[in-house]
Formats: C-alpha cells, sequence, structure tokens
C-alpha cells in the first residue's frame, strides 16, 4: 500500500478514536503495512503518529494534500448523511 | 472577583485572572499541587501526575472535586520530586510514555519548564504529552517558544467550543478570550512542535454546525489539524455527573438511564 493511501486509510480509521491503541495494532488489524516513513512511531497511538510526522518538513506536503482529501469527505458529510455543501480551501 | 467554582448557567470570569488566582493556590516557590501519580491505560499506556487547578470551568470536565476547590486537594511537589514520581509509574508499570493531566499543566509555568527539562534528561521516558487548554499558550508566545525546543514534549490541545458564545456556555471564560487556544494552535504550528488538537464535540454538548465551523475554523488555520482532529466524547464521571446537576443540566435526560448503568 502506497504512504498515501496508508495516511489516508489511518486517518479515517482515527476520526474518533485512536488514543488507546498503537500504530502497529491498528495498522495489523486492518490489514495496513506500517509505511516505511513511520518505523520508529509504530507503539504510539496512530493520530500522535501522524502528529509527529507531519512536523517532518519532507513528510508534511503529502501528509497536507492528503488530509485535505480527508477532510473534504468530512465535512461533506452530516449527522444525516447529507452533504453540508461546505467548501474547504 | 470571588473565585469560580462549579458554574452556573450564564455565569463568566476572565480565565487569565482565574489562571493567576489558582495559581496562587496550588504553586509555591516551584513546587505544584498534584493529588496522584500512576499510569493509565489510555496512549497505550502513560504514566501520569495528577495536578490540581485549572483556568477554565467547562460543566462537562471529568477530573475530580480538586478543580472546583483546589485549597482542598493535594500536595506540593517540586519538579524534581514531580519527575521521580513520574519515571517510577513508568518503570513501574513498564511504560515510555508520561504526561500531567486532570487540571491545567500550563498553570505553574516555573514549574513545568523545569519538570520538562528533567524529563528530557531522563531515558525511561521517550515523550511526554502536554494536554493543555491553550488559553496559556495562547496568551503568551513566548510559553509556546519556552517548549518548543524540548525534543521530548508532544502537545495535545483540547479546544472547548467553535463559537465564542458556546465557549462562555460551556466554560464560564468570557468570549472575548475564545480565540486564545487557537492563538495557541497557531503558535505551536509556527513554533513547529508536534502536536495535534482534540475538541469537545460530543453532540449532546456541540451542535452539528458549530462542529462544522470549529473544523473549518482548523482547516483555515491548517489543514493537517482539522483532519486528524481528535473528537471528544462526554462521558459519566462523578465530577461530570455534579457539574451538570449544579449548571442546571438533567445528567439522566443527559446520558440516559443506559449511559449511567442505572437501568
Amino acid at each position: 500500500m502506497a504512504l498515501r493511501d496508508a495516511i489516508k486509510a489511518l486517518l479515517e480509521l482515527t476520526e474518533l478514536e485512536g488514543e488507546d491503541v498503537a500504530l502497529k495494532s491498528l495498522c495489523s488489524a486492518f490489514g495496513i503495512e506500517v509505511p516505511r516513513e513511520l518505523m520508529g512511531l509504530e507503539d504510539l497511538p496512530p493520530r500522535v503518529a501522524l502528529a509527529i510526522a507531519y512536523a517532518d518538513r519532507e513528510l508534511r506536503p503529502l501528509l497536507r494534500k492528503v488530509a485535505s482529501e480527508v477532510l473534504r469527505e468530512k465535512l461533506a458529510r452530516s449527522p444525516m448523511g447529507r452533504p453540508l455543501g461546505v467548501k474547504i480551501k | 472577583m470571588a473565585y469560580p467554582r462549579m458554574i452556573k448557567r450564564g455565569e463568566r470570569f476572565d480565565p487569565i485572572d482565574v489562571a493567576r488566582q489558582t495559581e496562587r493556590i496550588v504553586c509555591r516557590d516551584g513546587a505544584r499541587k498534584y493529588t496522584a501519580f500512576y499510569a493509565t491505560g489510555v496512549y497505550g499506556g502513560i504514566a501520569t501526575g495528577y495536578v490540581v487547578g485549572c483556568c477554565l470551568r467547562c460543566f462537562f470536565c471529568w477530573t475530580d472535586f480538586s478543580r472546583d476547590f483546589p485549597e482542598a486537594y493535594g500536595k506540593y511537589y517540586t519538579a524534581e520530586e514531580a519527575c521521580e514520581n513520574i519515571v517510577r509509574a513508568a518503570r513501574r508499570w513498564k511504560v515510555s510514555k508520561a504526561r500531567i493531566s486532570g487540571g491545567e499543566p500550563t498553570l505553574c509555568r516555573k514549574h513545568l519548564l523545569e519538570l520538562l527539562e528533567l524529563i528530557e534528561e531522563r531515558d525511561e521516558v521517550k515523550l511526554f504529552i502536554l494536554e493543555t487548554n491553550g488559553i496559556l499558550f495562547g496568551a503568551d508566545e513566548s510559553y509556546v517558544k519556552d517548549v518548543a525546543g524540548l525534543k521530548k514534549v508532544y502537545v495535545r490541545v483540547s479546544l472547548k467550543a467553535g463559537e465564542p458564545g458556546a465557549f462562555e456556555a460551556r466554560t464560564g471564560a468570557s468570549r472575548e478570550f475564545f480565540e486564545l487556544p487557537f492563538r495557541a494552535v497557531k503558535a505551536l504550528l509556527d513554533h513547529n512542535v508536534r502536536f495535534h488538537v482534540a475538541a469537545m464535540t460530543d453532540p449532546r454538548i456541540m451542535p452539528s454546525e458549530e462542529r462544522r465551523r470549529l473544523i473549518e475554523r482548523l482547516a483555515e488555520i491548517d489543514e493537517f489539524l482539522a483532519a486528524n482532529l481528535e473528537e471528544e466524547v462526554c462521558d459519566p464521571y462523578e465530577g461530570t455527573l455534579v457539574r451538570m446537576q449544579f449548571y442546571g443540566l438533567n445528567p439522566i435526560e443527559f446520558f440516559g438511564r443506559e449511559g449511567l448503568g442505572t437501568t
């Protein structure tokens, strides 16, 4: 799985929870290979691991791009499952 | 101004003033009041020092009554003593993460910075999670600069509302201070501190439109922060139930009998 796809999957999986399980456990449970770029962070909660990766200037542009996609989808969902019509820059 | 404790609907105060008042109670000569040190299962296992005192009065707050009556709870620990207790808890429960929680860790700045410096030197702790409401970081960017150089520090900023009126209603802090946590977020980003943002978006507390505005507001600062947002859920801790009742909410209606385990 490409880094981009793994990050997207992790951001979606941790939308509500994601503090109490390690990145490696979540990846294992959902058949996601821990990306090479996140090695060394696999014992941390996924949200924390992603935030630490975001502080890396080299990984930041990709993470921001994926986050933008995830966010569009997140905001398109209202609690009733209807699009809210929100525009994100 | 009388020291605010649990709030009733409509009460408000200056959170910076409350921070200073609280510090006069919980900080003494570089020491700070703590109620306990042990490890919990959150973050996959983390050694925790529970501090006394906060500058907000959220009606949904889970912490014990030391938040409301800081004079009556806890003992003073120097930074060295607090560090030793945290490291001891980490060793005992075989965890390598640590934090201080319960109250607002950024009160007692001297104590916190000394503690963080000491933690930097300890091999037992690999990551120190600083959980904050962002009020004091937002009020003084130099405080963010102080923690920015520390390698083990990771910050979790918890937002309480997506608009000024809701911020005042839920926390008791006047709406004019609503921007401070967002300023903290911006400052943490500008200083390349490792962090994520959490928010009490439980739909029983925050309407969906406000949640949307909060996420949009975060996205204006940085889209990754908004996508990586930790959405908090309100749980029926003892302190929460009492605070809700005092505030004027019926906890049974809020959580339901099933949610309270009374069915």
